[in-house]
């Protein structure tokens, strides 16, 4: 009997991945997506095929999350992986402690293909290599025959073993331990929420070029500009009263930019970008140059290597690795709590996304979007499309409104794209 | 595509008001949604569970009432100690029926204590719990993991962890026994020899998947 099975494999969470299991909820599941839109309706029975040919590449994706007695760990799992018609809801949840099931989900609708999947296992630029394999699977199949000089070749070769490292691991040097600076509290954006804790999804699509254009024309990057417009748009719906609390924005790096790693696990730094508005009318260049000032800051080599060292900390310290989960996940639960309350809302810049020359004429655009308790504005652009994905749990749509209004008044022409979370 | 004047942005899908100010849209319809309708499902818990709920507290509070008008000594107390002991077994059990021998190992937990409780309070034939019920609540339990999980072919990587978890407490009587708690020997050395011999068994037919286990579940 023993013989025969195989001891399954297992592997550790990564140093981010860990705060995820204990703080998800049905409000907050950490689930985000990634969609690639063609210029044809999906084809189910290839997509199935593309899905199954992506796995064999990123095997750390046919896994469970269990519990063990001091920590959550992934275990291989044989639980079949099978494309479906999109039937949920935006980010709808994935972990699901009581019952085993995978962490990812590939669904379509329509043109798009949909890669959702749970924040413990990858990040953004991690589940977007992902995805990119999968759509590249899914040309190459579709149109086999097309490619006469031989099959064009994806950029992303990293080796199945390596794709699962955790990278924290690598980078971690326990020298320099600095201590986390407490922040204020931050202005929190409160309203009716939407039934089951559903999400609302709103997605501007523009040119990169007229966004790009813009964002010099201020004298900053399309990241700034995007945290510009968002604070903005928030401080328009503030009080004379919550004007006393900054705004806080949270903007993850992707750390593959900066430590070289090919990790498709978690492997991103956080910044929070802060604002206290003192007037009543705040002109937007006034926020951008406040935003620049902090950006120049914050992304340097020496302050993001902090981050890590930070992140790395807590699973050093014999206290924290020998007391049982439970109590682990009660303090982890805290932590978090804690530093929700210093963020307002959160944006995250995925920044360009490639794909082989031939493959690109059949794809029309790539977005992303994350599940979030606040306020989260997510974008990313392919050739010159570029997609800003506004999630928000909230019923009113004042902040979107205002948000991508003003796009509009500097002139770029917007398409929306929403959900209807009211409606069904 | 259609036109939101108000705003001065394009607006995707067949629809009739603009998603952001629910202003009218000027312009062609588009064919077909961007995203899916999704219907509501309430998951609230089954009629059933809420209405054995609702019984359950009407019971508790009809048993109060009668008891304090007639004052006959406090045996709706009992009464509320009994529907707390059903919910607590049952509660978990539904939470945890997504994994059977897991769900199993728990009811054995919870049964204990239960029985512990009970043998405490209540006036007849102390020790029962220790002498009788846990030692042979653990010796069924071994093999019925066991049955169980070949029947629904579970993996042995599932359930083994279970197994042992329910064999370690298994030992459990044998301390009751040699601190004499307990009086009566046999079902307790009964059930700590099965528990012994599961671990035999399991080092002996299964150690590679039985480290492996030990190994991923105690990691840290």
């Amino acid at each position: 009997m023993a013989r025969r099975t195989r001891p399954a494999e297992w592997s550790r969470l990564d140093n981010i991945a860990k705060i995820f299991p204990p703080t998800t909820t049905a409000r907050d599941p950490k689930v985000f997506r990634w969609s690639c839109c063609l210029y044809e309706t999906v084809d189910p029975e290839i997509l199935q095929q593309a899905l199954d040919k992506a796995l064999i590449s990123f095997p750390h994706f046919k896994t469970v999350l269990r519990r063990g007695l001091f920590w959550y760990y992934f275990d291989a799992s044989t639980l079949p992986a099978i494309v479906h018609q999109e039937n949920l809801p935006p980010c709808a949840p994935l972990y699901d402690p009581t019952r085993k099931s995978l962490l990812f989900r590939v669904s379509y609708w329509m043109e798009r293909i949909n890669f959702e999947v749970y924040h413990a296992l990858t990040d953004g630029a991690g589940g977007l290599q992902f995805l990119r394999l999968l759509v590249y699977e899914y040309l190459l199949q579709k149109y086999a025959g097309q490619f006469h000089g031989g099959a064009p070749v994806l950029d992303y070769n990293v080796p199945a073993g390596l794709a699962g490292l955790d990278s924290f691991q690598k980078y971690y040097d326990h020298l320099s331990q600095k201590k986390h600076k407490r922040a204020l509290a931050a202005y929190h954006i409160t309203g009716a929420r939407l039934p089951e804790y559903r999400l609302r999804v709103i997605q501007g699509e523009m040119y990169a070029n007229a966004l790009l254009e813009k964002a010099h024309a201020y004298h900053t990057t399309i990241t700034g500009l995007v945290c510009g417009l968002l604070i903005h748009a928030i401080h328009a719906e503030m009080s004379n009263l919550d004007q006393k609390k900054p705004v806080v924005l949270t903007v993850p790096v992707n750390l593959r930019n900066y430590f070289p790693s090919g990790s498709a696990r978690n492997f991103f730094g956080i910044m929070n970008l802060h604002y206290r508005f003192c007037k009543r009318e705040e002109p937007l260049e006034d926020i951008l140059d406040s935003l620049n000032s902090q950006m120049r800051e914050e992304l340097t080599e020496e302050k993001l290597s902090e981050r890590i060292h930070f992140t790395g900390w807590f699973e050093r310290q014999y206290w924290a690795r020998f007391s049982p989960l439970a109590l682990k996940d009660i303090v982890l639960k805290q932590a978090d709590r804690i530093s929700k309350r210093e963020v307002t809302g959160a944006v995250s810049n995925l920044g360009k996304v490639s794909m082989p020359e031939p493959l690109c004429q059949y794809i029309r655009s790539f977005e992303v979007m994350n599940s979030t308790n606040r306020v989260q504005v997510c974008l990313c652009s392919f050739q010159n499309r570029l997609v800003i994905s506004f999630t928000s749990p909230f019923v009113k749509t004042d902040l979107h409104t205002h948000f991508f209004r003003a796009l509009a008044d500097m002139g770029i022409p917007v398409l929306i794209r929403a959900n209807q979370p009211e409606e069904g | 595509m259609r036109y939101c004047e108000k705003c001065g942005l394009y607006i995707a899908g067949g629809r009739e008001r603009c998603p952001l100010c629910q202003g009218a849209l000027g312009g062609a319809h588009d064919p077909f949604e961007t995203y899916p309708k999704i219907p509501s499902v309430y998951r609230q818990y089954h009629i059933v569970v809420r209405i054995a709920a609702f019984l359950s507290i009407v019971t508790v509070i009809v048993c109060a009432a009668v008891n304090y008008l007639f004052q006959n000594g406090f045996w709706s107390l009992f009464v509320a100690v009994a529907v707390g002991c059903l919910w607590a077994s049952l509660s978990s059990a539904i939470r945890k029926r997504h994994n059977l021998p897991k769900c199993i190992l728990w009811q054995v937990v919870i049964l204990s204590g239960i029985a512990l409780l009970w043998d405490a309070i209540s006036p007849f034939s102390p020790g029962w719990s220790t002498n009788y019920f846990i030692p042979g609540l653990c010796a069924f339990v071994l093999p019925l993991i066991f049955v169980l999980s070949k029947c629904m072919h579970i993996r042995l990587e599932e359930y083994l962890i279970y197994l042992v978890l329910d064999a370690l407490f298994g030992l459990i009587p044998m301390f009751f026994l040699l601190t004499g708690i307990a009086s009566i020997a046999w079902p307790s050395v009964t059930c700590t020899a099965l528990g012994t011999i599961v671990f035999a068994g399991l080092f002996i037919f299964a150690d590679a998947p039985l480290k492996a286990e030990i190994k991923k579940r105690l990691h840290f």
